[in-house]
């Protein structure tokens, strides 16, 4: 009984303590977009205290299939919404603001591009991750099985990239070895092997994580660097979205937060974690 | 023939725990050591940062224990209650038996079922937000087999003469209940709590998908926001499992865990061990 | 008379409470079967195939199926001898204060919550597996089968060795006296005696693995396929991991969604024939 009272006073304790309580924006989608949703949060409620941000992730598809429940006020999106997916919720009436742009690349363990493997053909990539490529040999390098990474059929970034190598954003990959989910889980794969290949957004390369020039089918070489993405080079690119429903209204600090990432600083974010600012 | 053969018996045996040793000493020390090199007082101290790869876990610690607590209150009363009732007023046999396996098996149902079920229920079907308290309702719902049968073990082992006298004092069924048997059911159901509590702190897919989100979760001021937790904080931190920071704050949180985890279930055990004694 | 409502009042408070405590197993039954119905009746027999390609319409979860049983019958073909002679070792070989620390030991690592061994899974074993066996991811399902095993390990240990203790002295008194030694003792005797109680024991184990989520989804790699049989070192799917990576990923209008709860019901099945076979109720401390 004096454990239950004691507790009861903890808690009430803990809500008197707090002021009136905020006003909260929820946020949910895509691993891609979320660094920059996450740190234009910190910055944007260090100037509005009164207003909660909550940021959940899961890929882009939690990001449509939220917005359409109504559970949240912006979802991310890192691929273009489907006409399926407004099909198949008519009465919601998806609006996209594009906050920035990002490319996908091919991605190899850093062992891998240290041994030669500099560029690959996006066929190849697509016989890979059909399985038809199984061994590292074939490419010319050391004999080790090629580790495929690839990531829920949900994910933004993997439909961009089936899109552009298969030609179907929903493609199997018989050849995959592993199916990750988050951004940050495939690039902890590519760096702890040591034969891995895997898609990643441009943001997330590291010294482990090395990206692959994509040679097209003319021998021209592009490799993915800030400058071939933003002219619309490097071929497998995406903008980073954020959606709104606008048959509802949408409240006046979640216009005010949208307004905050497409301004000065919310774009000196974006520009920050390596990914290409809107006006670029 | 019998000598090897009882060479042979007693060596696997002797195998066997020596394995058996090496695997779960092992384990402590790989999460003590790795632990205690994550944390210091400001791991305590601070929220955490940067995905988790920096700062501290107080968020999670104040979330954890938030949560659980309110798990405890929202079972608490309801498990004494039916263990009160199934003592005193259940006198069919196939009840008794039917009620014993309903609560096995709700005791038995995994946690992930939990999770789809409160996903299900509380968020699509009642149309809820990610909320704390929902956290804590699914705890409580996972609780109640263990302090139920708790309570009504402790009230079984009551002596039937004091039923009897009380009986003959005149005293009806309610005012017995009320004045004697409610503070015994308490007693029987404490030492269940730490040892549900112990279970349910560590628990992380009942309420990855109704409780708790990937960031800004705070301390909740609010009955409907979303709380972080030391169990859902380490799920985040094993999928950044390359970069070092990640995973020496996922081991410093996992210390934490284990600890709270332990002071809990000890205090279970030696009140229950007790309550044997006493009885 | 006042005092008969009030024990009216009373007896129906604590009533409402029973059952609202009773009801509850059946409540989340009901609860999934409904929200599974579309499965049933619109994918119905295609939930047997191996081809998860929700895409093209196609929901079999077969591969799930078998990963959770190849799994699972890793787990218990390591654990379940383990347990076996090392509770034999601690009830008959080691002196009775040296096992209460023993003992002890194991309780704590009964306790730990199911997510650390998903860290230690993914830090640990998995790198390890791939030095030991050169293959190029450990995330297998053998990882999962040796994670589980070794989170079962502990409870089987302490329950086992509490049937041996608890099989009197006197038996084994009988037998030395009739010129048996130790180990006949033990293959003739004590084994045969706690034959029914170890099945339960076997059973619970059984049950708590294939309800493991947290530490098989990190390790057991994911992909929705049918793997070799021979090749348990390639990565696989749960019922389980694939429950806890993709619920959220599926609309709740969806029939994935709607299979998905189909896969949360079925594994309802073997706790609730656990819950008839394991009615003695030895199982909560």
């Amino acid at each position: 009984m004096l454990l239950s009272r004691f507790l009861l006073l903890l808690i009430c304790l803990f809500f008197s303590s707090c002021k009136s309580p905020k006003q909260v924006i929820r946020i949910a989608g895509s691993s891609t977009v979320l660094p920059v949703i996450e740190k234009a949060a910190t910055a944007y409620t260090k100037l509005h205290p009164h207003i909660s941000i909550q940021i959940n992730t899961g890929g882009s598809g939690i990001g449509v299939n939220q917005i359409a429940l109504n559970k949240i006020d912006i979802g991310m999106i890192s691929r273009d919404i489907s006409q399926e997916e407004i099909n198949a919720f008519p009465q919601v009436d998806f609006k996209t603001i594009i906050v920035g742009k990002d490319a996908v690349v091919p991605v190899v363990s850093n062992e891998i591009y240290e041994q030669g493997l500099t560029e690959i053909s996006l066929t190849t990539i697509g016989q890979i991750y059909q399985g038809y490529i199984k061994n590292w040999e074939e490419l010319g390098i050391n004999n080790s099985e090629i580790l495929v990474i690839d990531k829920e059929a949900s994910r933004g970034t993997r439909q961009v990239f089936m899109q552009a190598i298969l030609g179907d954003k929903d493609a199997r990959a018989q050849g995959a070895g592993l199916v990750l989910g988050h951004n940050n889980e495939v690039q902890t794969a590519i760096a702890q092997s040591d034969q891995a290949i895997g898609m990643l957004s441009f943001a997330w390369l590291n010294q482990e994580v090395k990206a692959l020039a994509i040679k097209d089918e003319q021998g021209k070489v592009t490799h993915a660097n800030l400058e071939t993405i933003k002219q619309g080079d490097f071929p497998i690119i995406r903008s980073l979205g954020l959606l709104i429903d606008h048959n509802k209204p949408v409240r006046p600090e979640v216009a005010d937060f949208l307004e905050y990432l497409l301004s000065t600083a919310g774009q000196s974010i974006v520009s920050e974690l390596q990914y290409i600012p809107v006006n670029a | 023939m019998n000598k090897v053969y009882h060479y042979i018996i007693c060596f696997l045996c002797w195998l066997a725990l020596a394995i058996s040793l090496v695997l779960v000493l092992g384990v402590i020390t790989i999460l003590v050591v790795k632990g205690i090199g994550a944390i210091n007082v400001s791991f305590i101290t601070q929220p955490a940062t940067n995905f988790g790869k920096e700062g501290g876990v107080l968020y999670q610690i104040i979330g954890s224990l938030l949560m659980v607590s309110v798990a405890f209150l929202l079972s608490f009363p309801i498990a004494i209650a039916a263990a009160l009732y199934k003592s005193e007023y259940l006198k069919d046999e196939k009840w008794q038996h039917r009620s014993d396996m309903l609560l096995h098996i709700l005791n038995g149902i995994p946690s992930i079922v939990f999770g789809v079920f409160a996903l299900l229920f509380f968020i699509n079907i009642c149309g809820a937000y990610i909320s704390w308290w929902l956290g804590s309702l699914i705890l409580a719902i996972m609780m109640l087999p263990i302090l139920t049968f708790s309570s009504y073990f402790y009230l079984q082992r009551l002596s039937p003469e004091i039923r009897e006298s009380c009986l003959a004092l005149g005293l009806t069924k309610g005012q017995f209940i009320r004045s004697f048997l409610l503070k015994r059911s308490f007693a029987g159901a404490v030492s269940g709590s730490f040892l549900g509590l112990a279970r349910i702190l560590g628990e992380t897919a009942p309420i990855m998908w109704v409780a708790t989100i990937f960031a800004g979760a705070g301390i909740p001021s609010s009955w409907n926001e979303p709380v972080a937790t030391l169990a859902t904080h380490i799920l985040i931190l094993a999928q950044q499992a390359n970069h070092p920071l990640a995973v020496a704050n996922g081991w410093g949180a996992s210390l934490i865990l284990i600890s709270l985890v332990f002071i809990l279930a000890a205090i279970g055990f030696a009140m229950r061990r007790k309550q044997l004694q006493v009885q | 008379m006042p005092s008969c409502r009030k024990e009216l009042g009373l007896k129906y408070v604590l009533g409402l409470s029973f059952f609202v405590v009773a009801s509850m197993p059946i409540i989340i039954f009901l609860v999934l079967l409904i929200q599974s119905k579309r499965a049933f009746f619109e994918v119905g027999w295609g939930l047997f195939s191996t081809t998860w390609f929700p895409a093209g319409q196609e929901y079999g979860i077969l591969a799930m199926l078998y990963g959770s049983l190849v799994v699972v019958l890793l787990a218990l073909s390591i654990a379940v001898p383990l347990a076996l002679f090392s509770a034999l070792a601690l009830s008959e070989f080691i002196p009775k204060s040296c096992r209460l620390v023993i003992k002890s030991l194991l309780e704590i690592l009964a306790g730990i919550p199911s997510i650390i061994y998903g860290l230690l899974g993914v830090v640990i074993l998995c790198p390890w597996l791939e030095q030991v066996f050169d293959i190029s991811t450990g995330r297998t399902l053998f990882a999962g089968g040796l994670l589980l095993a070794l989170m079962i390990l502990p409870m089987m240990i302490s329950l086992l060795e509490d049937v041996f203790s608890q099989i009197p002295n006197e038996y084994r008194d009988n037998a030395s006296s009739l010129g048996l030694n130790k180990s006949q003792t033990i293959t003739s005797l004590l084994i045969p005696i706690s034959k029914s109680h170890g099945f339960n024991i076997v059973l619970l184990a059984m049950s708590k693995a294939l309800g493991e989520t947290m530490a098989v989804m990190l390790v057991i790699g994911c992909v929705d396929q049918f793997p070799n049989f021979w090749l348990p070192l390639s990565a696989g799917q749960t019922v389980t991991s694939k429950l806890g990576r993709d619920l959220g990923n599926y609309s709740f209008y969806s029939i994935e969604f709607s299979v998905m709860i189909a896969m949360a019901l079925i594994l309802l099945i073997p706790t609730i024939l656990f819950g008839f076979i394991l009615r003695n109720g030895r199982d909560i401390k």
